[in-house]
């Protein structure tokens, strides 16, 4: 095979100028071993001078090649050997005394150490970059040795190795690092022995209340109770109505002058928790394949479990493409959701990250719109939100409630939130993150069962803005009441949780994120909660009022008002928001159903208490949600995107 | 008087709003509008028939208006939900769904304050 000479003079600047000597032979090397046709590295070449990856991750994304033939390349290019690497041939000595984050980022290995027949020590390291002084450097530290070799091996190799054989650092690391760095800050201790004593001593006043002074107690707890409802409705119509104010339709669709150019896009990474979610993991392929980003900056990191081998046949089944990678996470407790997506993040070569479950359909120009609104958005801005929203809406009488509801709370309540000011709790699905506030943040909480919301409001107390960016998430709605029940306690639980962690010390919360976000962060997540474990008993005394209202006879008139007006004014206000949620989507066939809202906070209510029973007797367990129950899971996704989307000439 | 008063400006406010949450295909005068009403009817529960009447007028607007046909296209555009449908067309542009919402969002809370205030009254000539 010939090699053209304008194909050299490409190859050799494929990876800049100041390696040309060496960088400059990939192209020619893999023309040599016939690895590539040369019209293919000709158009590789020119997609890397357009967006500015290296030539082999190109090739890669193309799937031109396979990651031991590049690798190999690479190895004759860097003048280095190739290696496989076996996890089980690692010196054991060796991963305690190595950070396994530092490894993945700067994708590394260390082997073992040789003596010499002279006595000298050297450390074999492989690596699946360019041999370096940096890592040479390190491992001289860490080891004290004389020597260092480095090897060539590919990421994928350096990245199995980490997950074998640094399996107890990673599950350390992904589990205790926040309960070690801010044990303050970790639902790991569900409540402390102050909120302990405080609770006990609340209960005994109300116990030695009701036997010593009944009436007196009933009427303090009763007042008690519709004053904290009140507020959080008042709460929940400011935002409301704050979200209403922010409302953002467009007038016409945006133009293409607005796209950012492939070149400036950020290196981005998928994180893809799936546990049990064999049915619906090779739609995911599909899913993501829509989405508008240039592939050689795109890296799908499917995060599955070992206990769950179904999953990973049907990943494997669906053939993924070279920019998924498979990542099977070492078992350990607690088997949640933030926990994978911390070991993720260990391994996560992105600036951005985002999270997207099994089933998410998103929308196709997400990340390029995340892109824009994080450089827009200043340096404090540490996460945008994407929408959630339902793609089996009018599957059932629950799939169109569940519609109603996530379209108020992200179209409308969120972009309240954001408007005035307040912390934003996060949805469990599509928030983009800049990846080193992230790290600096310690992750998500592992222990905490809605890690996002905890992260929304730790974010805000460390100074860093989360803000929603007008994209959606097309989910699947859950059709059946029961699976319905589980996801909804799991969540109320993690309010709870939230709430418990952040109000362990209220003068720090004040402090840190002041008193007007201390206000919204009590009301909507502690409000919550107590709004939902609130409404029975309260729905009782309004039973007990109309048919025998001499029993209630003693109530103030101004309390008797409030609880009018919190029945009035709280479910009114439920209708109408989800009312006006139809108009944010066009919805308007789900207009009707909004006036049933009432009956479906009952179904919240039964959660609610469902909640806090798994507060006290499993406050880590993950109820799981099953997903793949939609007739809708299996049909063609709506949105058809050309190839060239893809970030592909 | 003053509650006269009140009552004029809350229906004349509600008659407004709801005229441009008609025309320009906007949700916050549709709130203004539909909070009016609510007002009124409080003030004047025997204005509840004539609130409910106006809400249709407007809503059978809302129907027709072209703002919510360009809304619902760039909508369409930006938010990769289905272009408007023909379900619930009727008559050509008119369209039977929005109508019926948008009637749904300034009647309710006028209804629900009527309610409200006919269940105290009720609740309290006990």
């Amino acid at each position: 095979m010939t090699t053209p000479p304008d194909l050299r003079a490409g190859a050799a600047a494929a990876f800049g100028s100041p390696l040309r000597s060496a960088s400059a032979r990939l192209g020619e090397v893999l023309l040599e071993r016939r690895l590539v046709e040369p019209e293919l590295l000709e158009s590789a070449l020119r997609q890397h001078r357009r967006v500015g990856t290296p030539l082999g991750t190109v090739l890669l994304a193309r799937e031109a090649i396979t990651r031991r033939d590049l690798y190999s390349a690479l190895a004759d290019v860097w003048q280095s050997e190739l290696v496989y690497v076996d996890p089980q041939d690692i010196d054991p000595a060796l991963p305690p005394r190595f950070d396994p984050a530092l490894l993945a980022e700067q994708g590394w290995v260390p082997l073992r150490v040789e003596t010499g027949e002279d006595g000298r020590t050297t450390a074999v390291v492989a690596a699946s970059g360019r041999p370096c002084d940096q890592v040479e450097e390190h491992v001289r530290a860490v080891l004290g040795v004389d020597a260092v070799r480095q090897f060539v091996t590919t990421d994928w190799d350096v990245h199995r190795a980490l997950r074998v054989a640094w399996r107890n650092q990673l599950i350390e690391s992904a589990v205790n690092s926040l309960r070690e760095r801010s044990p303050e800050l970790s639902a790991s201790r569900v409540v402390t022995r102050p909120q302990v004593l405080v609770l006990l001593l609340l209960l005994a006043a109300t116990v030695a209340g009701l036997l010593l002074w009944p009436s007196a107690t009933v009427l303090v707890l009763v007042a008690a109770l519709n004053v904290a409802f009140a507020g959080s409705v008042f709460a929940k119509l400011l935002i409301g109505l704050a979200g209403i104010a922010s409302e953002d339709v467009p007038r016409e669709p945006e133009s293409a002058g607005e796209r950012i150019p492939d070149e400036d896009l950020p290196m981005y990474t998928i994180l893809v928790p799936a546990y049990k979610e064999a049915s619906v993991v090779s739609t995911l392929m599909h899913n993501l394949a829509t989405l508008d980003y240039p592939r050689e900056k795109l890296e799908i990191l499917l995060l599955l479990e070992e206990d769950d081998p179904e999953t990973f046949e049907a990943a494997l089944a669906a053939a993924p493409p070279e920019i998924v990678r498979v990542l099977v996470l070492p078992d350990s407790t607690p088997k949640t959701k933030p926990r994978a997506c911390n070991i993720g993040l260990a391994f996560a070569q992105g600036e951005l990250v985002v999270i997207f479950d099994a089933e998410d359909r998103p929308d196709p120009d997400q990340l390029r719109k995340a892109v824009a609104a994080f450089r827009d958005g200043g340096d404090d801005l540490v996460c945008v939100q994407a929408a959630l929203n339902y793609f089996n809406a009018d599957e059932n009488l629950l799939t169109r409630m569940f519609t109603l509801e996530y379209s108020a709370w992200f179209d409308n309540t969120l972009p309240g939130l954001d408007r005035l000011g307040l912390p934003i709790p996060l949805g469990g699905t599509s928030n983009h993150f800049r990846v080193e506030p992230l790290r600096e943040l310690g992750g998500w909480d592992p222990y905490n069962v809605t890690e996002d919301a905890d992260l929304g409001i730790r974010s805000a107390a460390r100074g860093g803005r989360v803000a929603v960016i007008r994209s959606t998430t097309f989910e699947e709605a859950n059709v059946a009441v029961g699976n319905w029940i589980r996801q909804r306690s799991r969540w109320i639980k993690g309010y709870m949780q939230t709430c418990l962690v952040h109000t362990r010390n209220p003068v720090r919360l004040v402090r840190t994120i002041g008193v007007w976000k201390s206000l919204g962060f009590l009301l909507l997540i502690g409000g919550t909660p107590l709004s939902f474990l609130a409404g029975p008993p309260l729905w009782a005394l309004f039973l007990v009022s109309l048919f025998f209202p001499s029993v209630l006879g003693g109530l103030p008139e101004w309390v008797q008002v409030v609880a009018l007006v919190n029945l009035a004014v709280g479910n009114a206000a439920v209708v109408f928001f989800h009312l006006l949620a139809v108009f944010a989507r066009g919805n308007y066939r789900l207009a009707p159903f909004a006036l049933l809202a009432p009956l479906y906070w009952v179904l919240h209510s039964v959660a609610s208490y469902k909640a806090l029973w798994q507060l006290v007797s499993k406050p880590f367990y993950w109820e799981k949600t099953t997903h793949g129950l939609s007739t809708h899971v299996h049909a063609t996704p709506a949105v058809a995107i050309p190839q060239q989307r893809v970030g592909e000439q | 008087m003053t509650v006269l008063v009140a009552a004029v400006v809350c229906g004349v406010l509600a008659l407004v709003a709801g005229v441009v949450f008609a025309r320009s295909a906007v949700v916050v005068p549709g709130t203004a509008a539909a909070g009016s009403g609510a007002v009124l009817v409080a003030l004047v529960p025997p204005a509840l028939p004539g609130v409910v009447l106006a809400a249709g007028i407007l809503a059978a607007l809302v129907g027709l208006a072209p703002a919510w046909v360009r809304r619902e296209e760039a909508l369409a555009a930006v938010r990769s939900v289905a272009a408007p449908a023909d379900v619930g067309r009727w008559l050509g542009r008119w369209r039977v769904d929005r109508a019926f919402a948008a009637f749904l969002v300034l009647a309710f809370p006028a209804v629900a304050t009527a309610a409200a205030v006919a269940f105290h009254t009720w609740a309290t000539s006990r």
